[in-house]
């Protein structure tokens, strides 16, 4: 077992044992193997880090260096292939995600492995051992800390276990990257996100599906949604707002400048660019700003059996099926549902028999404080937002109300302290299934 | 098809309205750093450049002005093109010894930033008469549950509001009927000596006006605000106007010392001495309105620096950053943050501690560092493969290297000056 920061600067020698370069980076092919094999070798001399060194003139490998079987003269370097990537200058010092424990780590070193000639990439060091060790302190600290009983400790992520993000996106990276993020939860990308650099970002954007996208999007803070929308290529980041929740889409939006703003919805599906238009022009603070349009509103014309039958077919979301809101022919807010009466009525009535007239609703400029204050003080899950003249415009719901509450009153981040193995449980959870 | 956004449209009628728009949204990172760095050390600073030394460091203003909007114009592209902060930057670029000696540097000299700003409260309450021994405690109690319960970012607004304190040392400045045409001659005369109290106020007039951790804090702003080369024509006018507003307050506050404190003949050795500048203006309240300032610059940047001095040190080193996060999940974080804090608040609670000093003498420390941290910068921002099309133009390098060069060759003679000062003395 070796370390890379080890193996750098070590003499190369050629099959006349003239020691005539030293190691200036190792080259990998970054694609499907769990441990990546070296396949080259970049030399100091070469000071534009361009001819590759096939790792089949090596002959030996090992502490003290390289042997190359043959001459210098009869050196054949390549150029580096697409998938490649250089060890110390794309991951030395860099971020990479832990996707064990969801986080994103700096790579203190790069610990390798060798079996004859062959030597694989096997975990990234992450911990302060390594960065010790690359300083020359290792020995002092160590023995520093073994005399107060505690000694230091080293902390390697197995190298399938570690997703580099960022660089040159070719398809193959960014499939290896989607099998690697695809099974951490969308809030767990989102902090992810929120840690990484630009580019990094923009890959991980790219590499998830787009509706994976979308729910991370949705799930980041305000400030890492505007850096995500302006860094991404426009196609892809219009392909995740239509993805998104409409009222989603245009909070994010609206944070964006407008030149930027308008690009993007231009490139969107019409449908939604008109739906997140409209919900563009209420001011952010007030309830139509905090609304979402996703909710079920029903012909008061309807029956208990044809309402059932049609969310059978619509599938709704379990946020938005609380409440079920009936409109007449002009849109109109008449009603509201509950579940519970639909559930046990006969399945002919008509639901305006069934449905609650009383019921709370707020104009579109009321302020989004109290908004929150009736959810809070009329224990609702969501509330109805209701035009002038009668028309429903959208619901704010409890979902919202958190936001807000939490953005007045609360840390600027919850959820410090959820440890992981709290995570993993919610992750596994049949009810996300 | 195309859809108009109607909000901001309404509100942004016209090519010029749309880019003051523009201008507004994407303003921040340049202006709001420039006020930070107008802190306690930086008001001393210059307060002993106007009194010792009258209006002769006055022409030293524009070339500063010119290197400042240089290299923070450095340290925004470098973040608008990247994507990443300078630590960052450093540890990627030039590994760990680089960064570790960078880090070590930016710690020393912002220990001595957060010395500076604690130094600033004890001495804007002495003026009040209120007990340092009462007024740091709170200060430092204030500043912590300030970042760590989350609240700063409201009150930070506060903070920059009453940044407006510094408008008193322009019209104080304007008041003291300062000889204008002298003033004037003397703003494009440069000047200089070799004696060491003069060389000492000269680095620590560029340390402060240009300090090192603002490159960091500019650059990770920059990267937070998702700003890329799109955007990146605003940032440059943020910084420019940025640049130009801290060098006027700056100007200022030599003139308004030179013609109050110098013409008076007083030997500063208070900060109650410097308070004088502002009598023109408040008369017999000049104290009071000085120390007000003095507290408000110096609660404004304890809340800022010792904790993004953290985030640097921590991210660059790979640990968890943030005060997000609890003290179990980021220790060396909260570590660092609470060592700066207390120990610089144990150093200014000494008694007899130099207050003066301290907030004179940390802004000659940046000075020292500066070089340093802008021949990485230099370095950075000249790399193709890292800023493509948006490397250095040549006037600019040529600028930065000799800023740096000044600086090492200052440095080097403020050394040799203060040993020969020393043994001859």
């Amino acid at each position: 077992m070796m370390y890379l920061s080890q193996a750098i600067g070590k003499p190369v020698t050629d099959a006349t044992d003239e020691a005539f370069d030293t190691v200036a980076d190792f080259v990998i092919y970054h694609g499907p193997e769990r441990f990546p094999r070296i396949t080259g070798v970049l030399l100091k001399g070469d000071r534009s880090r361009v001819a590759v060194i096939p790792w089949d003139a090596v002959a030996e490998f090992g502490a003290s260096g390289i042997r190359l079987r043959v001459e210098r003269r009869h050196l054949s370097p390549r150029p580096l292939q697409p998938d490649e990537i250089l060890l110390c200058d794309d991951v030395l010092d860099g971020q990479v995600v832990d996707t064990d424990d969801i986080k994103v780590v700096r790579v203190n070193d790069i610990e390798l492995r060798q079996a004859g000639t062959e030597v694989r990439v096997v975990g990234a060091d992450i911990s302060t051992r390594a960065i010790l060790r690359r300083l020359g302190l290792e020995p002092l600290v160590a023995r520093v800390l073994a005399g107060v009983g505690r000694p230091l400790s080293s902390r390697v992520i197995p190298w399938n276990l570690v997703a580099v993000l960022g660089g040159t996106m070719t398809p193959l990276k960014i499939s290896i990257s989607r099998a690697k993020l695809k099974d951490i939860h969308p809030a767990d990308l989102a902090d992810l996100l929120e840690e990484l650099a630009r580019d990094e970002r923009v890959e991980m954007m790219t590499a998830l599906p787009e509706e994976a996208a979308a729910q991370v999007l949705e799930e980041a803070e305000p400030e890492v949604q505007t850096a995500v929308l302006q860094a991404l290529p426009s196609e892809r980041a219009s392909d995740i707002l239509d993805e998104m929740t409409s009222d989603e889409a245009a909070d994010a939006l609206g944070e964006l400048p407008e030149d930027r703003a308008e690009e993007l919805i231009s490139l969107m599906e019409d449908d939604k660019a008109e739906e997140v238009s409209r919900l563009l022009q209420y001011p952010p603070e007030t309830a139509a700003g905090k609304m979402t349009t996703e909710y079920i509103a029903l012909a008061e014309t309807m029956t208990a059996e044809q309402v059932l039958a049609r969310l059978r077919e619509t599938k709704p979301d379990e946020e938005a099926i609380s409440y079920l809101y009936v409109v007449d022919g002009a849109g109109r807010l008449v009603g509201v549902l509950s579940i519970r009466a639909l559930l046990v009525a006969d399945p002919a009535t008509p639901i305006s028999a069934l449905m609650r007239r009383d019921l709370l609703t707020v104009p579109p400029d009321v302020s989004a404080d109290d908004v929150a204050a009736a959810l809070v003080k009329y224990d609702l899950l969501a509330v109805p937002v209701v035009e002038a003249d009668g028309r429903l415009a959208g619901i704010v719901t409890v979902d919202q109300v958190i936001d807000i509450l939490l953005e007045h009153y609360g840390p600027r981040k919850l959820g410090g302290g959820v440890d992981l193995v709290r995570r993993r449980e919610i992750r596994g959870s049949p009810a996300r299934e | 098809m195309k859809f108009t956004l109607p909000v901001l449209r309404r509100a942004s009628r016209g090519a010029a309205m749309s880019r003051l728009m523009m201008f507004l949204a994407v303003m921040g990172p340049g202006i709001v750093t420039q006020n930070v760095d107008n802190d306690a050390g930086g008001i001393t600073t210059y307060s002993l450049a106007g009194a010792g030394f009258g209006y002769a460091m006055l022409w030293t203003m524009i070339p500063i002005t010119i290197a400042l909007y240089v290299i923070q114009e450095m340290a925004a592209r470098l973040g608008a093109v990247t994507g990443n902060g300078l630590a960052d930057l450093i540890r990627e670029r030039f590994g760990v010894r680089a960064m570790a000696f960078a880090m070590l540097g930016l710690l020393l000299a912002d220990l001595g930033n957060t010395m500076a700003e604690f130094s600033g409260l004890a001495a804007g309450g002495e003026i009040f008469g209120v007990s340092k021994y009462v007024l740091v405690p709170v200060g430092a109690l204030a500043v912590w549950l300030l970042v760590v319960k989350g609240t700063f970012r409201s009150v930070e607004k506060v903070f920059l509001g009453a940044s407006a304190f510094y408008i008193s040392y322009i019209i104080s400045g304007v008041l003291a009927h300062p000889n204008w045409g002298q003033v004037l001659r003397a703003t494009v005369t440069p000047s200089f000596s070799l004696r060491p109290d003069y060389l000492l106020v000269f680095v620590g007039v560029i340390g402060t006006t240009i300090a090192p951790w603002m490159q960091f804090y500019l650059q990770s702003a920059v990267v937070e605000k998702g700003i890329t080369t799109r955007e990146y024509g605003y940032t440059r006018t943020d910084v420019l106007v940025g640049s130009i507003m801290t060098d006027v307050v700056a100007w200022f506050i030599i003139v308004a010392c030179g013609a109050t404190i110098f013409a008076h003949h007083i030997r500063v050795q208070t900060v109650q001495d410097a308070a004088q500048a502002l009598r023109p203006l408040a008369g017999t309240y000049a104290a009071a309105l000085f120390a007000l300032g003095l507290i408000n610059a110096s609660l404004f940047s304890a809340s800022v620096l010792p904790l993004a001095t953290s985030h640097y040190v921590c991210e660059a080193l790979g640990y968890e950053a943030g005060v997000d996060r609890t003290l179990r999940q980021a220790p060396v974080f909260y570590g660092l943050y609470i060592a700066l804090i207390v120990i610089a608040c144990v150093v200014v609670l000494l008694p007899r501690a130099p207050l003066l000093k301290i907030l004179f003498l940390s802004q000659v420390a940046n000075g020292i560092l500066l070089p340093f941290i802008l021949i990485f910068m230099l370095l950075l921002v000249n790399q193709k493969k890292l800023m493509g099309a948006y490397t250095n133009s040549r006037t600019f390098n040529v600028i930065a290297w000799v800023t740096t060069v000044v600086m090492i060759v200052l440095t080097l003679a403020l050394v040799v000056s203060q040993f020969l000062g020393s043994g001859g003395g």
